[in-house]
């Protein structure tokens, strides 16, 4: 449509403009002022004067212990399922295998990477608990006591098992259609100039993919960073996770500072954008590639 | 070229769907075991006999809806308008969606507590009562939590449902024919729009009903402090209501799955 | 002797009614430019791919050089292919592309980077080494792809509509450089198109192929000026048909619209009163007479007059048929008006009789 000059146009823009304020004044009041809040007073003593000392406290026991555990569990469910997921893709799109199988399995992983919280937490522990059915059917039937040597679905080997069951179909969900991006004539053209299926994968495929796998790995550690629910549910709070420390500290106030909280939460916040931050750029060179 | 199945593909896949069904399976016939030395549904019919359960699982129902409600207001006429008019704010508004991810559950409530537990003052004067003093605006909260958690979900199946239809020209040879702007979304956009958000309203209602993080922090009967709770002193009533809770989630995104087949969707997760 | 021949070769694809590719007999001489010619689905591609190893010959068999390649798998056949949608590899540099070939074949670094270069100079892209493909155009891109496939040094080069997915111009000048760098190193080279002007205008011998199976192979000035059959004649070119009547069989004389005209030879194995069709060539009709006695008259209502920059074409109304008449254009030519009455000659020889 064509636009006169002078006030038309100017006038147009501000009406336009309104169309977007409900979004952005939700967005104002249910997602920037509460963490503003937070993160402004992380910054401030309980008297209100500016302070870096509850940052500095972060480096004070428990506290790095709490970052330190969440990071270890992150990256080891984020490589572990991402391994199996990427492994798990593979075999569907490129490993030949029959075709219904696929909707099947997306149907499923799609529930499975849902499906966290409280009631996976009852899952495992109904499944690998003390008298879980696997536990009991591994000593009844193959002899193995794995409680008796150690293991403790309770701990970090248990808690990161748990969460590998949502964080690998993630990784398949993302990975099926991405490896499907990788055009037929690439692989083609390598056969013809001479490669194996071996020297395909190693120099075209993976390389190809690696942007997009590192990017759903960096994903999967935000998404196992800021779980709440599944860790509580299962632990009951015993095992020192910064999201878990941040609940404590919400209950009841166990720092006797209720700064140091929020200088936690905002410690966190910076760690989760850096994963997202990484995540959208290497989404973006992945597609510049796929295309 | 003969395409031949490798071993090495089955061997991961295999894996893969015994670390999908083993957990589902122990967990059902766990919940079966209520009664000793026999395989019964007790633990169902204990779990569901609990008026607890109902209370909570209709409070978390009706939170649900009211999520879904608020969420498509907020959603689709923004992601209309900026889809039609501002592309230029996309970036901005497709931000917004990612912060749910940058600031998870946990970090959420913290804020809502912080904020809202007293009353919203503007230099000492305050002009707002605090949020959490009564029920009714603590729902409110809750709910806006919710929303929060759906957004990104929401925003992504309303976005993809958009681009699948011309919006422009639909929109404009609704003009011509005399629509205003009620009647195009309501009677033109929204029916087209139908599938996707069928989609983000039945992923809303997996997310919120399990959900325990900011129920649990709020104080708010829901269905997931419930079965937190009844974890503690019960072993296979939680088993049970476990599968019960899948068996919702998978009905949701079978439903899904069934009405978008054939369109290209984005994924739809995330952990709590 | 033949360098590629393709003998009774034969592709059903399972679960297929018909065959993609039936009864395919060619021979290509060492050096040659052959190019398959056809609409969609005719089976050119397919064929090609069978060359290239990536699908296998339900019967038959595939000689490159003297040995048998029929089930040779494509990684060791050592035959160039140039894609339709050039399948660069978007995770290396153009260099990067370029040595894949020789790479993966183990050669020595500095062999490579030699071979490299000189391939970056044949295809007059010396600069753009180090970029990667997303930073390329298409014309670009489709060159890098030509490269790549000639630093193996292959005994045979393949291309598969490598030009479809490019802009009308580029097509002409791109299309040109392939044939130039091809006489060059003189590799023999098999080049699938649907467009028949760069059929015609870049191959020593066109194969046209219709529904799976060889229409006919010549070269293209055999191809556009005896054609063997209706599809080949309509197929490359612009072709008129016109409904006809048998009058005189041993004379040759026909009725088209009640006109007589004249067939180059006696009509074998016709009867007065049959219906055939004949083709004339729209470059070979003339407003002009040339008063020779073996020339044919025919005359008919001017429907429309296009100016197609270098050529005048005159659309004729004859009974129901519409006749296209092209001439060369031509300040001084008088042009006809639209309802005007036209007289049309052309040579008796230059008129086709089909089926």
């Amino acid at each position: 449509m064509a636009t006169t000059l002078s006030t038309a146009p100017r006038r147009r823009l501000t009406w336009t403009w309104l169309g977007l304020v409900p979004f952005f004044l939700f967005a104002t009041f249910f997602i920037f002022l509460p963490s503003a809040s937070l993160f402004i007073d992380s910054f401030r003593n309980q008297q209100g004067q500016f302070t870096l000392d509850n940052v500095i406290g972060l480096t004070r026991s428990p506290i790095p212990e709490s970052y330190w555990l969440s990071i270890q569990i992150s990256a080891v469910t984020a490589i572990g399922g991402g391994l199996l997921g990427f492994l798990m893709a593979y075999a569907l799109t490129a490993g030949n295998l029959p075709r219904w199988l696929y909707p099947v399995t997306l149907t499923f992983a799609g529930v499975a990477s849902n499906f966290a919280g409280v009631a996976l937490a009852f899952a495992f522990i109904s499944t690998l608990g003390r008298t879980g059915f696997v536990t009991v059917v591994l000593r009844d039937y193959f002899g193995l006591d794995i409680y008796g040597a150690g293991f403790n679905l309770y701990g970090f080997l248990g808690l990161s098992l748990t969460y590998m069951f949502f964080q690998f179909p993630l990784m398949l969900l993302i990975m099926v259609p991405a490896i499907e991006g990788l055009k037929r004539e690439w692989r083609e053209a390598a056969e013809n100039l001479g490669a194996s299926a071996f020297q395909y994968w190693s120099r075209v495929g993976l390389p190809i993919l690696l942007p997009s796998i590192l990017g759903t790995m960096l994903l999967l550690f935000g998404n196992s960073f800021g779980a709440y629910a599944t860790a509580y549910a299962l632990t009951g709070g015993r095992l020192n996770l910064i999201t878990i420390q941040i609940g404590a500290q919400m209950r009841g106030d166990v720092l006797r500072n209720p700064n140091l909280g929020y200088a936690m939460a905002l410690g966190m916040v910076v760690i989760m954008a850096v994963c997202i931050l990484g995540y959208t750029l290497l989404q973006r060179v992945s597609e510049r590639w796929l295309k | 070229m003969a395409r031949r199945v490798s071993w090495f593909a089955w061997i991961w896949f295999i894996v893969g769907c015994l670390y999908f069904i083993l957990p589902l399976w122990g967990t059902f016939v766990f919940s079966l075991q209520k009664q000793r030395g026999t395989l019964s549904v007790a633990a169902y019919i204990s779990a569901f006999a609990d008026p607890k359960f109902g209370e909570t699982f209709l409070f978390s129902n009706i939170m649900a809806v009211c999520t879904i409600i608020a969420s498509l207001l907020l959603i689709v006429p923004t992601a209309y308008w900026v889809h039609l008019r501002m592309p230029k704010w996309r970036p901005l508004v497709e931000f917004v969606t990612l912060m749910p991810f940058v600031i998870p559950a946990i970090v959420l409530v913290f804020g809502f507590i912080k904020l809202y537990s007293k009353p919203i003052t503007v230099f000492g004067i305050p002009i707002f009562p605090s949020l959490t003093e009564s029920e009714f605006s603590t729902n409110i909260l809750l709910v806006a939590g919710y929303t929060v958690l759906s957004l990104p979900y929401m925003y992504r199946a309303v976005d993809n449902g958009l681009r699948a239809m011309d919006v422009g020209t639909l929109t404009e040879a609704a003009q011509s024919l005399g629509a205003g702007w009620g009647t195009i979304l309501w009677r033109v956009i929204i029916p087209n729009l139908r599938t996707a958000l069928l989609s983000g309203a039945l992923l809303t209602f997996a997310i919120v009903v399990g959900e325990l993080t900011i129920a649990t922090f709020l104080a708010r009967p829901a269905f997931g402090p419930y079965l937190a709770l009844l974890g503690n002193h019960k072993a296979y009533e939680p088993a049970a209501l476990a599968i019960v809770s899948f068996g919702l989630t998978w009905v949701a995104l079978g439903i899904i799955n069934w009405i978008t087949r054939g369109s290209r969707g984005g994924v739809v997760t995330g952990a709590r | 002797m033949a360098f590629l021949e393709l003998s009774n070769v034969r592709k059903v694809f399972p679960n297929a009614q018909t065959a993609a590719v039936e009864n395919f007999n060619l021979d290509v001489a060492p050096g040659d430019f052959v190019s398959f010619l056809g609409p969609s689905g005719c089976g050119k591609t397919t064929t090609l791919r069978m060359i290239a190893g990536f699908e296998t010959p339900t019967t038959g068999r595939i000689v490159m050089d003297g040995k048998d390649i029929t089930d040779m798998r494509p990684n060791q056949r050592n035959i160039g292919m140039v894609f339709q949608s050039y399948a660069l590899f978007p995770n290396m540099t153009v260099a990067d592309n370029i040595g894949f070939g020789l790479s993966v074949a183990g050669t020595p670094k500095p062999a490579i980077k030699q071979r490299v270069t000189e391939m970056l100079a044949l295809i007059k892209l010396e600069q753009l080494g180090v970029r990667y493909p997303y930073q390329l155009s298409g014309g670009q891109q489709q060159r890098v792809a030509l490269a790549r496939a000639l630093a193996i040094r292959p005994k045979l080069l393949l291309l598969d509509e490598p030009l479809s997915a490019l802009d009308a111009k580029i097509r002409v000048s791109l299309r040109n450089e392939i044939r130039a760098i091809q006489r060059q190193l003189g590799i023999t080279t098999v080049y699938v198109t649907h467009d028949q002007e760069e059929a015609l205008s870049l191959s020593d011998r066109v194969v046209v192929m219709n529904q799976g199976v060889i229409e006919q192979a010549g070269p293209p000035f055999e191809i556009y000026n005896f054609p063997k059959s209706a599809f080949v004649a309509s197929f490359v070119g612009t072709l008129n048909l016109l409904a006809a009547e048998v009058a005189d069989p041993a004379a040759g004389a026909l009725l088209v619209d009640g006109q007589s005209i004249y067939a180059p030879a006696a009509l074998e194995g016709r009867q007065r009163g049959d219906k055939v069709q004949i083709a004339l060539r729209p470059e070979l009709l003339s407003p002009d007479c040339t008063g020779r006695d073996d020339e044919n008259q025919i005359s008919g209502i001017v429907d429309n007059v296009a100016f197609l920059g270098a050529i005048v074409r005159i659309h004729v109304r004859i009974g129901d048929a519409s006749l296209l008449v092209d001439e060369f254009n031509n300040p001084h030519l008088a042009v006809p008006a639209i309802g005007d009455r036209i007289a049309l000659y052309f040579q008796r020889e230059n008129c086709l009789v089909i089926n």
